[in-house]
């Protein structure tokens, strides 16, 4: 009777330590993502300024500035965020003593705000509601609280790390 | 479908999913926080309400409509693509025209650009109930049914007999923003637009009935106003029907935009789109011909640009029957000869005489000159320095005006509000001005357009000036009752005084004058027997400063006083504001369109202070202000002149 009930536990177990990935694997991913990903937003920059190039009027006229706006907040955040996925694999070698599901939920946080900030803002430029944002920035809102708990996470185990170095 | 939904929940999932089945591993922190994110997501695309469609018949009465689904939809094409695309790369140019009046012609209803008062305003005219409210960024009015107004017009019954239900109906738009402001409501008919009767004085901060702020005959009933008919050929960029057989107006932008001036501006856009032609572009001298240039035509073509709009006409092709003028809009394009489309109404002219002789006879003087505001082409064209003038010395409206970096008011270049407007041409004044006109260089006299564009011209309860540039002529004040400039500013001075100074200064021969002439103020007689603009014009001139600064309007009280009971209301109006303006009255109150006791009581009151300030006019001046040797009113003489007074009907066409 108790073999069956033992042996799920065992299989979790398992499936958690393949599963948990080591702080350099994570530094790779993360340094991985970020540059990509700042050669995708450099490429959505070279876009925009394209689309100034030929005036073209989605883009450019009165009724797009809420289009611009988003759009130029997508190519600003997305930048931003490539660069603290840099910041973020330079940070988690150095803190070793950071709980494994901890840091990998929180690498996989910061991936998942990375690509709902920016996408909400491409989004809520795309669907124009009466020349206002649209329903993107429902993500954005959402995302930012992931990004909070990223920044959370990072800099509580930052201190944490520091006074285990002492 | 909603593709926007769709695109959003993928992108949610996308980006959440691996964060979701990580999370039966995650702390408690990151659990909450993540279903926090979730039910975030999920409910911004719950709650918020879908896309607002424009709905096939919108409820006149639902204040949840959005107001763009009451106006004229704004729809590009035509070649036209709108203000806001040129602003794109003609920042500068847009803004300055962004500053004008003609950009804020037509305009929808917000807190912003509303001007006149909603809160919770009673009006009453002509047995009409008004209640103005604002509900919110709203602004509504219970009154009688428009609707029912206007099926009596067409029924051919009088709008203000018989008994309206009385609905709400909420202001949809304006049009004004620099004297008056008027204000639109939906009626069921198509997507028309009946005013409301009452018009907004932005000077004085006042409603007024709209039909008294005219000049038009006194019997005159309820002018209803549609804009969709009307208005919208030059208070919105290319308004046209839907298609020919539907009442359905659709604009490609309210108010006067760039294009109305320089003409549809696809081609000059879709060209200069490529960077490479914008930069051949700069420092060529090559005409660009993908777009009209004012500044760049003719004097001609320029100035027809204006006249498309500041004349009056009839569109030739209005009455061709297979001409589907509704559903393409004006045919005149910028740069167009406008004559080709448009049949001018200049002075006689039979067709105008045939469709209201009225309005056709009253907006002219007798020698041809016109006399209405706001028709200003028809005016410049008739002046020697743009009849007489070969193309490349002919001046055109551009001449003194611009839209752009220029003031708002009069549109007027900078320094063409004083003399270098005319020196431009005429150089040969610049050093001698003093001596040309006789007066001191630096007074009212020795400014150009005051006695060579006099304020003969009138609209919206003022006197504008003539814009045939003319020479100051004695015979023809006194054959066509034409004010001059002589007289406009020495009000209190005969049309002899003046014959004699034009002969004395600059040999111009005037001929035989009347005793009435040669003996009395020219102004007051006008004041006294003049039409209904000739009275208005004239008591304008009361007021005016310059004006009062050179002569004794004290003297003209007693006229202005009679005018106070004019049977034009406008005209009552203008007496009361030239009234208003000597220190000695700027007290008086006066409603213009109040009971006839109440006039006569005013008008008690006004003379009852003239005789206290009789004295300080001038010995001299006397006897052609038909003030008799003791200094008091000939009165007499006055209702001599009364009885004479030219009741023929005016109209204007304002």
């Amino acid at each position: 009777m108790n073999a069956p009930a033992a042996a799920p536990k065992r299989r979790r177990s398992q499936s958690s330590a393949v599963k948990l990935l080591t702080p350099r694997q994570i530094c790779r991913g993360h340094l991985r993502f970020g540059w990509i990903s700042l050669g995708c937003f450099c490429l959505l920059g070279i876009f925009l300024e394209t689309l100034h190039g030929f005036k073209i009027e989605w883009y450019l006229s009165e009724a797009m500035t809420a289009r611009r706006g988003c759009w130029l907040a997508a190519h600003a955040s997305g930048t931003c965020f490539s660069l603290l996925h840099i910041v973020f694999a330079m940070t988690v070698v150095y803190l070793t003593d950071w709980r494994p599901k901890s840091r990998l939920a929180t690498s996989y946080s910061l991936y998942s705000a990375s690509v709902l900030i920016p996408a909400g803002f491409l989004l809520a430029g795309w669907f124009l509601r009466d020349a206002k944002p649209g329903m993107g920035m429902g993500l954005v809102l959402a995302a930012a609280l992931l990004l909070l708990s990223v920044l959370l996470a990072t800099a509580t185990n930052t201190m944490r790390q520091r006074a285990a170095a002492s | 479908m909603d593709w926007e939904l769709i695109v959003y929940l993928l992108v949610a999932g996308f980006a959440l999913l691996p964060l979701l089945v990580r999370l039966p591993d995650a702390s408690l922190a990151v659990k909450l926080t993540t279903v926090v994110v979730v039910i975030i997501s999920l409910g911004v695309a719950i709650l918020l309400p879908p896309r607002s469609t424009r709905p096939a018949r919108a409820d006149l009465n639902d204040p949840a409509v959005p107001i763009k689904h009451l106006v004229p939809p704004i729809v590009l094409g035509q070649g036209y693509v709108s203000s806001h695309t040129c602003r794109s790369c003609h920042p500068r140019e847009h803004a300055s025209w962004h500053q004008t009046y003609h950009r804020t012609m037509t305009q929808l209803p917000t807190p912003e650009t509303v001007l006149a008062s909603f809160d919770d305003i009673h009006l009453k005219s002509r047995g009409r109930e008004f209640h103005l409210t604002r509900q919110g960024d709203q602004f509504w009015v219970t009154m009688p049914s428009p609707d029912w107004e206007h099926l009596r017009q067409e029924n051919q019954e009088d709008p203000l007999s018989g008994d309206p239900m009385t609905t709400r109906r909420r202001v949809v738009m304006m049009t004004g923003s620099h004297h008056f402001q008027a204000y639109w409501v939906r009626i069921d008919r198509g997507n028309d637009m009946s005013q409301l009767p009452w018009v907004w004085d932005i000077k004085e901060q006042e409603w007024l009935p709209a039909e008294d702020v005219f000049i038009r005959p006194p019997d005159g009933g309820r002018r209803l106003q549609v804009w969709n008919d009307n208005c919208v050929a030059c208070h919105a960029l290319n308004g046209r029907d839907r298609s020919a057989d539907e009442l359905f107006t659709e604009v490609t932008e309210l108010g006067i935009s760039c294009e109305a001036c320089h003409g549809p501006g696809q081609d000059h856009v879709e060209h200069y789109r490529n960077p490479l032609a914008r930069y051949q572009a700069y420092g060529a001298e090559l005409k660009d011909t993908k777009i009209v240039n004012p500044a760049k035509c003719s004097a001609t073509v320029s100035s027809q640009i204006c006249g498309s709009c500041h004349s009056a006409g009839r569109k030739k092709y209005f009455l061709d029957e297979n001409a589907d003028h509704h559903n393409q809009g004006q045919r005149y394009r910028p740069g167009d000869d406008l004559e080709e489309t448009l049949h001018l109404f200049r002075f006689g002219d039979t067709e105008a005489e045939s469709l209201n002789e009225t309005v056709a006879k009253s907006a002219f003087w007798q020698d041809g000159t016109l006399r209405v505001g706001g028709r200003e082409y028809l005016a410049m064209i008739e002046s020697p320095c743009y009849a007489d003038a070969s193309e490349d010395r002919r001046m055109s409206c551009l001449s003194c005006h611009s839209m752009h970096h220029s003031d708002p008011n009069d549109q007027l270049s900078q320094r063409m509000d004083g003399n270098h407007a005319c020196l431009q041409c005429h150089q040969k004044f610049e050093k001698q001005i003093a001596e040309h006109t006789h007066h001191a260089a630096d007074s009212s006299g020795s400014k150009c357009y005051n006695c060579h564009m006099p304020h003969t011209s009138y609209a919206l309860l003022k006197a504008i000036r003539s814009h045939r540039v003319e020479v100051p002529s004695a015979a023809v004040s006194a054959a066509k009752d034409k004010p001059n400039g002589c007289n406009q500013c020495h009000l209190d001075k005969t049309l002899q005084w003046t014959a004699d100074y034009l002969k004395k200064w600059y040999q111009i021969e005037t001929g035989p004058l009347s005793s009435e002439q040669q003996a009395e103020s020219a102004t007051l007689t006008l004041l006294l027997r003049g039409d209904a603009a000739e009275r208005a014009i004239s008591a304008w001139t009361c007021g005016w400063p310059a004006a009062q600064k050179t002569s004794q309007s004290v003297g003209l009280v007693p006229a202005l006083a009679q005018l106070l009971n004019d049977p034009y209301t406008a005209v009552r109006r203008l007496a009361f504001q030239a009234l208003r303006s000597m220190k000695e009255f700027e007290d008086l109150q006066f409603d213009f369109v109040g009971s006839e006791q109440h006039r006569k009581d005013i008008q008690a009151e006004v003379m009852l202070r003239w005789e206290r300030l009789r004295g300080t006019i001038p010995r001299q001046s006397w006897s052609a202000l038909l003030l008799d040797d003791e200094g008091k009113l000939q009165l007499d003489r006055y209702l001599e002149l009364l009885k004479r007074r030219d009741d023929q009907p005016v109209e204007f066409p304002e």
